[in-house]
C-alpha cells in the first residue's frame, strides 16, 4: 500500500480494529454470574464442544476485526499503487488507459534518431505492445491534442485487436498545430463517458510530449491557467483522480530558427511599385547565426501552384542568440489580383524546419484606395473640403504614390463594408448615418485608419452623440473610436499659431531638419479645442498659450484614428498649400495599413468558416488541401437567417484540413458563367510553437502542486508504469458490506444450531 | 415445629395423608406399597402358595408340598411387622442449587424427607434420618416416637449444604451402621462418580436393605435453558466456566442424558426403586410415583 489520503486518520482508525477485541474482553468482565451444581456435565459439554466453539469464536473474531480494519481503511482512504490496484481491480473490471500523444509542431524536431514525434510514437507503440503481451483486460484511449475529438480506441483482448491498435498508432503523424492540452483533457471526460465499453475513470493519464514551456506555463513563469483548471476538473470528476505521467521525449537542445512574422511596407502592394516585404526571424539558440538568407516565392492564386516568382533578401550578417532580425525582400508585382506568398529561410540547418516557412495571401491592387468623405463639397477648384487632401495623396500621373482617392459626400456614403480602403478621411462632416458608423468602427477595429478633419460644420454635441457611447451604448462598434472629445472652436481671424509636432513620431520624422522651417511657416487662425480621451497620444500641439492639442492619435482594435484639430482645407489655416502637408499625409499613409497588406490568417488546427454569397456562387465547391495533392468537394450549409430573412451560407473547413500550415484553396463556381474563382485560406502555425524553451520536472511539480503528477524521461519507467496511486474506497465499502452480512449470518447460525428443539421458548 | 416447618408443609402433608388412604384402597396398603418386608419367619403370616418360577428365592420353596405333590411351590406371607425406615438425605453443596425463586434441591429433598417421615411415623413405623455429604454429618436414629419428626426437622434446618459429595464411603459406612435391615430411602441429586454411586447403593443391598432413591434435580439441570454469556461458578470444588449457554446447550443436554441413562442402569442393576423428581414438580406426585412403581414391582414379584 502506497499511503493514505488522510494518513492522520489511518492511525486513529487503526484503533478501531481493536474494538471487537476490547468488546470481547469487556464481555468477559461483564458476565452474568451463576452458581451451578451440574458442573461436571457442563465441563464435559465444554470439552466436547471446545474445539468447535474455539473455531467459531475465532472466525467471528477475525471477521469482526477485519470489519473494523476495513472501516478504518475506508475512513483513512488508502492509496494503492497501479500494480496493486490492477491486481485488485483486475478481478472486477477493466479500465481505460489514456494516452495523449503530443503531435504539435514542436514535435517535428529532428534528432539523431528521427523526430521527437517518432520517438514518442514508438514509445507509445511499445507500451501498447507490452499491454497486449500481458493480456491486459484494459482498453486504450489515445488522444491527439490536434484533434481532441478524434480519439483512437482499442483493446488488448486478442492479437488482432492489438495489431489494429498498433497499426493506427504507427500511422499517426505530427501536425503544425499548437498543443492545447486543456481542450484535450476537457474532452477526455466526454470521450470516456461515451465510449462503447461504457468505461470511464481512467486510472492514469500518460502524456507523451516534448515538455515545452509554452504548453505548461503562462509565459511569465506561472502555471497555465486553462490547463490547471482542466486538470482540476478532471481530478474532481472522479473519486480517484488519475495519476498523470508525463513522458518527456523532448530534446534538451533549444536551437531553432523560425519566421516569426511577415509584414508588407505600406499595406497592400500596388502594381508596378516595388513592395518591401519584411521577414522577421527569431533565433532561439544561445549562439549567433551568420549569413542567414531568406527568400520569397509568390504567384497568382489559382487551383494549383503553377507559375511563381522568387525574390531573395540580402543575407543577414548575424543574428545573435535569443534575438530577432529582419530580412527585407523588395519585389514588384506586375498585375493586380490575389497572390500567394511563401517566405522561407534558405540554407540553414535547423532542427525544426516546420517553422521556417510562412505562407500568406495578399491582394495586389492597382492603387491603394482611400475614401474621402467630403462634408462641404464644391464645384469650384480648391473650394471643396477634400480637394487639398485628394491632391496631396494623388498629385498626378507623374508622381504616383499608388494611392487612389475616392471622394464621396455625406449623401452618398458607401453602404457596404469598407475593407477595400486603406484609410478613410472625414472632412468637415456634420452627421453620419448609423450603418456607416458601424462599418467605420469595424473597419478601424480590423486594422483600418480613420483620419478626421472637423471643420466649421462639426457640432460637438452631434459628434459626442454619434461617435461617443451615444445611443448605442458600450457595445456599439464605434464606442471609443474618437481620440478626443470636441470642445469649442478657439482662435479668431488674425491669430496665428504654429504647429509644435513631436518629431520623433514616424509621421513627422521626414519633416525634421531641413523641412522644419517650411512647417513653421504654417499659421493656424482657428482650431477645435480637443480633450484627449484615455489612451490617446498627442503627436502635435499648437503654439498657443495653452499648447492645445493639434493632432491626437488613438489605437482602436488593430487600427487607429487620427484626429486633427482643424480643417482639411485652408479655411482656418494655410497648411494645405504648404509642401509639408502632402509629405505628412504620404508619411501617414506609408506608416498605416501595414496590417492590411495580408488577408486574414488562421491558426493550424482550427476549423474555419467561409461565408459565401449564394446569389453569386454555387453552394458546392472544390477544395485543394494544404498538401496540394488531396482534393475533393465541399458543400455550403445555411447557418442562420440574417435580419433580412435571407439564408447565409458558409463552408465549414474542418480541423482535419487545417492540421498543417499552408494554403487551403477553395474553388468557387459562379452561378453565372463557368469561370472558377479561387480563394485561399492561409493557415499558419502558432509562432509560440517555435519557442523551444522547456520546463523541468521540478518546475511542473511546483506549478501544479495539487496534482498527482510524475515526469519521467526513461522509457523503462514508462513501460514498467508504476502508474500512480489509486483509492479503493468503493471496493472497501463493498467488502465491508459483504463481511457485515457474513458476520450476521454466521453469528445467527452458530447460535441457532446449539438450541435444542423446544427449549428456545423457555 | 418452628424450626422445621419449612420442611413440613401442611398442604403437602395433607395431600400425602389423603394419598395414604387412597393408596390403601388402590394398592395393598401404603406400607406395603412403600416397602417390601425383608423379614421371614414367625412374624410373617402364611398367606398362599403359588407356582415356583425361575428367579424365585429357593428359601421360599415349600418343601412339604414338594414332598406331597412333587412340584415346587412358593409360600406367600402376609406381613405384620412394622417397618424400620431410614432416610438418607444428601446435604452436599450441589443440593444448594436452585434456579430463580424456586426451591433448592436441598429444601425440596428435605421436604420430601419430612413428608415421608411424617407418613411413616403416622403408620407407627420406625423412621430415622441421616444427612451426608462427604461424610455423615448428622443422624437421627430410627424411632417410632412422635418427637422423631421434630428431631428430623431440626437437624435438616440446622444444616446448610457446603461440602462435596462422597457417596461411596458414606453409604458403605452407613450400611454397616444401620442395626437392622430396613428400608433405606436415598434423597439426592446423585452428582457423584457413577462407580461410587453403584458401589454405595450395592453396599445397602448387600446388607439386605431395601433401597429406594429419589433423584432430585432442578429442571434447568436437564434443559440448560440459559441465554447470554454466563460465568458458571462451580459448586463442590468445581472451577468456574465462562460460556455462552446457547452454544453449549446441545452438548450439555446430550451429556446429561447419558448420565441419566447411566443412573437408570445402576439402579436397575442394583434392584433399587428409582424415582426422578424435579424441584418444580409437586412433592406428592413424586411419592405417588414411587409408591406406584413399588406396587407394580411387588405385584409382579408375587
Amino acid at each position: 500500500m502506497s499511503g493514505f489520503v488522510t494518513s492522520g486518520l489511518a492511525w486513529a482508525a487503526l484503533a478501531l480494529a481493536s474494538i471487537p477485541i476490547i468488546i470481547h474482553l469487556l464481555n468477559r468482565r461483564k458476565l452474568r454470574k451463576m452458581e451451578w451444581a451440574a458442573m461436571e456435565f457442563l465441563l464435559a459439554a465444554l470439552k466436547k464442544t471446545r474445539r468447535r466453539l474455539r473455531l467459531e469464536h475465532l472466525i467471528l473474531l477475525i471477521l469482526r476485526t477485519l470489519m473494523m480494519i476495513l472501516l478504518a481503511l475506508f475512513l483513512a482512504r488508502p492509496m494503492l499503487s497501479d500494480t496493486e490496484y490492477s491486481w485488485l481491480a483486475g478481478a472486477f473490471k477493466s479500465e481505460e488507459k489514456v494516452f495523449v500523444l503530443d503531435d504539435s509542431l514542436s514535435m517535428n524536431r529532428n534528432e539523431a534518431d528521427g523526430t521527437t514525434f517518432r520517438k514518442g510514437r514508438e514509445a507509445l507503440a511499445r507500451e501498447l505492445e507490452r499491454l497486449g503481451r500481458d493480456g491486459s483486460r484494459d482498453s486504450a484511449l489515445i488522444l491527439r491534442p490536434s484533434r481532441p475529438r478524434a480519439a483512437i480506441r482499442g483493446s488488448f483482448a486478442d492479437e488482432e485487436s492489438v495489431r489494429k491498435l498498433l497499426k493506427s498508432v504507427r500511422l499517426l503523424q505530427p501536425t503544425g498545430t499548437r498543443m492545447d492540452l486543456s481542450a484535450t483533457i476537457d474532452n477526455l471526460a466526454e470521450l470516456s463517458s461515451t465510449s462503447e465499453t461504457g468505461l470511464a475513470r481512467p486510472r492514469s493519464l500518460s502524456i507523451i510530449t516534448d515538455l515545452r514551456a509554452i504548453d505548461w506555463t503562462d509565459g511569465a513563469g506561472g502555471a497555465n491557467d486553462s490547463l490547471k483548471k482542466a486538470l482540476g476538473r478532471l481530478a474532481q470528476a472522479q473519486e480517484n483522480p488519475p495519476r498523470i505521467i508525463i513522458y518527456d521525449v523532448g530534446s534538451e537542445d533549444t536551437a531553432n530558427l523560425s519566421i516569426a512574422d511577415v509584414s508588407i511596407e505600406g499595406g497592400r502592394p500596388t502594381v508596378g511599385i516595388p513592395a518591401e516585404i519584411h521577414i522577421s526571424i527569431d533565433n532561439f539558440s544561445s549562439e549567433a547565426v551568420r549569413n542567414l538568407r531568406a527568400q520569397l516565392t509568390f504567384g497568382p492564386l489559382s487551383g494549383k501552384r503553377t507559375t511563381s516568382s522568387t525574390a531573395v533578401a540580402q543575407p543577414i550578417p548575424v543574428i545573435e542568440g535569443g534575438s530577432r532580425a529582419r530580412a527585407t525582400v523588395t519585389s514588384t508585382f506586375r498585375s493586380a489580383g490575389r497572390y500567394w506568398v511563401e517566405a522561407q529561410l534558405m540554407g540553414v540547418k535547423d532542427p525544426l524546419p516546420g517553422d521556417n516557412l510562412y505562407t500568406f495571401v495578399i491582394d495586389v491592387v492597382e492603387a491603394s484606395e482611400v475614401l474621402l468623405v467630403n462634408g462641404e463639397p464644391s464645384s469650384e477648384p480648391w473650394e471643396g473640403e477634400t480637394d487639398f487632401v485628394a491632391n496631396a495623396l494623388s498629385p498626378g500621373a507623374e508622381s504616383s504614390f499608388g494611392i487612389l482617392p475616392v471622394v464621396v459626400t455625406e449623401d452618398n456614403l458607401p453602404q457596404t463594408a469598407l475593407d477595400r480602403y486603406n484609410a478613410v478621411f472625414l472632412a468637415n462632416t456634420y452627421s453620419l448615418p448609423e450603418d456607416f458608423r458601424r462599418n467605420l468602427g469595424r473597419f478601424v477595429a480590423d486594422g483600418g485608419t480613420l483620419l478626421i478633419f472637423p471643420g466649421d460644420q462639426a457640432d460637438p454635441a452631434v459628434w459626442s452623440r454619434e461617435l461617443g457611447k451615444g445611443e448605442a451604448g458600450e457595445d456599439s462598434p464605434w464606442n471609443g473610436l474618437l481620440p478626443a472629445e470636441l470642445g469649442k472652436a478657439a482662435g479668431s481671424p488674425g491669430d496665428g499659431w504654429n504647429l509644435r509636432p513631436d518629431f520623433n513620431h514616424p509621421y513627422f520624422r521626414l519633416l525634421r531638419g531641413d523641412a522644419e522651417p517650411y512647417l513653421q511657416q504654417v499659421l493656424f487662425e482657428k482650431f477645435w479645442l480637443l480633450q484627449p480621451a484615455a489612451g490617446s497620444r498627442i503627436i502635435a500641439g499648437f503654439s498657443d498659450p495653452d499648447s492645445s492639442p493639434a493632432i491626437v492619435e488613438k489605437s482602436f482594435g488593430k487600427g487607429r484614428t487620427i484626429l486633427f484639430a482643424t480643417t482639411a482645407d485652408d479655411e482656418w489655416h494655410d497648411w494645405p498649400p504648404n509642401a509639408t502637408f502632402p509629405i505628412l499625409l504620404r508619411q501617414i499613409m506609408d506608416t498605416i495599413g501595414k496590417e492590411r497588406g495580408r488577408l486574414p490568417e488562421f491558426m493550424a488546427g482550427q476549423p474555419i468558416e467561409v461565408p459565401i454569397d449564394v446569389s453569386e456562387h454555387k453552394t458546392e465547391a472544390r477544395y485543394l488541401a494544404v498538401d496540394e495533392r488531396s482534393e475533393g468537394s465541399l458543400k455550403a450549409t445555411p447557418v442562420k437567417t440574417s435580419e433580412t430573412g435571407k439564408a447565409e451560407f458558409r463552408f465549414l473547413v474542418g480541423e482535419r484540413f487545417t492540421l498543417q500550415a499552408g494554403l487551403f484553396r477553395i474553388g468557387l463556381d459562379r452561378v453565372a458563367g463557368t469561370e472558377r474563382e479561387w480563394r485561399a485560406l492561409a493557415i499558419r502555425s502558432d509562432p509560440e510553437e517555435s519557442n523551444p524553451a522547456r520546463v523541468t520536472a521540478e518546475q511542473i511539480k511546483a506549478l501544479y502542486p495539487d496534482l498527482d503528477l510524475e515526469v519521467i524521461r526513461n522509457e523503462e519507467l514508462f513501460s514498467e508504469s508504476g502508474r500512480g496511486q489509486f483509492e479503493i474506497a468503493d471496493l472497501l465499502l463493498l467488502t465491508l458490506i459483504i463481511f457485515l452480512f457474513l458476520e450476521g449470518y454466521l453469528a445467527c447460525r452458530f447460535a441457532r444450531h446449539k438450541t435444542p428443539a423446544g427449549s428456545e421458548t423457555r | 415445629m418452628a424450626k422445621f416447618e419449612r420442611f413440613y408443609d401442611p398442604e403437602v402433608l395433607a395431600r400425602i395423608g389423603r394419598l395414604e388412604l387412597r393408596a390403601r384402597m388402590v394398592v395393598e396398603g401404603i406400607i406395603t406399597g412403600l416397602h417390601k418386608s425383608p423379614y421371614h419367619g414367625a412374624a410373617v403370616e402364611f398367606a398362599d402358595h403359588r407356582a415356583y418360577v425361575p428367579g424365585d428365592d429357593p428359601r421360599h420353596i415349600d418343601w412339604k408340598v414338594y414332598g406331597r405333590l412333587g412340584r415346587f411351590v412358593i409360600k406367600k406371607f402376609e406381613e405384620e411387622t412394622n417397618l424400620r425406615a431410614h432416610i438418607v438425605l444428601d446435604c452436599s453443596e450441589s443440593m444448594r442449587f436452585s434456579h430463580a425463586e424456586g426451591m433448592s434441591k436441598y429444601e425440596y429433598g428435605g421436604t420430601l424427607a419430612a413428608s415421608l417421615a411424617y407418613l411413616l411415623n403416622r403408620q407407627m413405623d420406625s423412621v430415622g434420618l441421616t444427612l451426608f455429604d462427604s461424610k455423615i454429618r448428622k443422624r437421627v436414629p430410627p424411632s417410632t416416637a412422635k418427637n422423631v419428626l421434630n428431631l428430623i426437622g431440626e437437624i435438616m434446618d440446622e444444616t446448610s449444604p457446603a461440602e462435596k459429595t462422597g457417596i461411596d464411603q458414606v453409604f458403605g459406612e452407613l450400611s454397616e451402621e444401620l442395626p437392622r435391615r430396613g428400608l433405606v430411602i436415598v434423597i439426592s441429586d446423585l452428582f457423584a462418580p457413577r462407580d461410587e454411586l453403584a458401589s454405595g447403593l450395592q453396599a445397602f443391598s448387600l446388607r439386605g436393605h431395601d433401597v429406594a432413591v429419589f433423584h432430585v434435580l432442578d429442571e434447568t439441570e436437564l434443559t440448560f435453558p440459559f441465554e447470554g454469556n454466563t460465568l458458571f461458578e462451580g459448586l463442590e470444588e468445581y472451577p468456574e466456566v465462562n460460556a455462552d449457554p446457547r452454544q453449549l446447550r446441545e452438548a450439555y443436554v446430550s451429556v446429561f442424558e447419558e448420565y441419566l441413562q447411566e443412573i437408570e442402569r445402576i439402579v436397575s442393576v442394583g434392584g433399587v426403586d428409582y424415582q426422578r423428581t424435579l424441584t418444580s414438580e409437586p412433592l406428592d406426585a413424586a411419592v405417588i410415583s414411587l409408591i406406584a412403581a413399588r406396587s407394580r414391582i411387588r405385584r409382579i414379584r408375587r
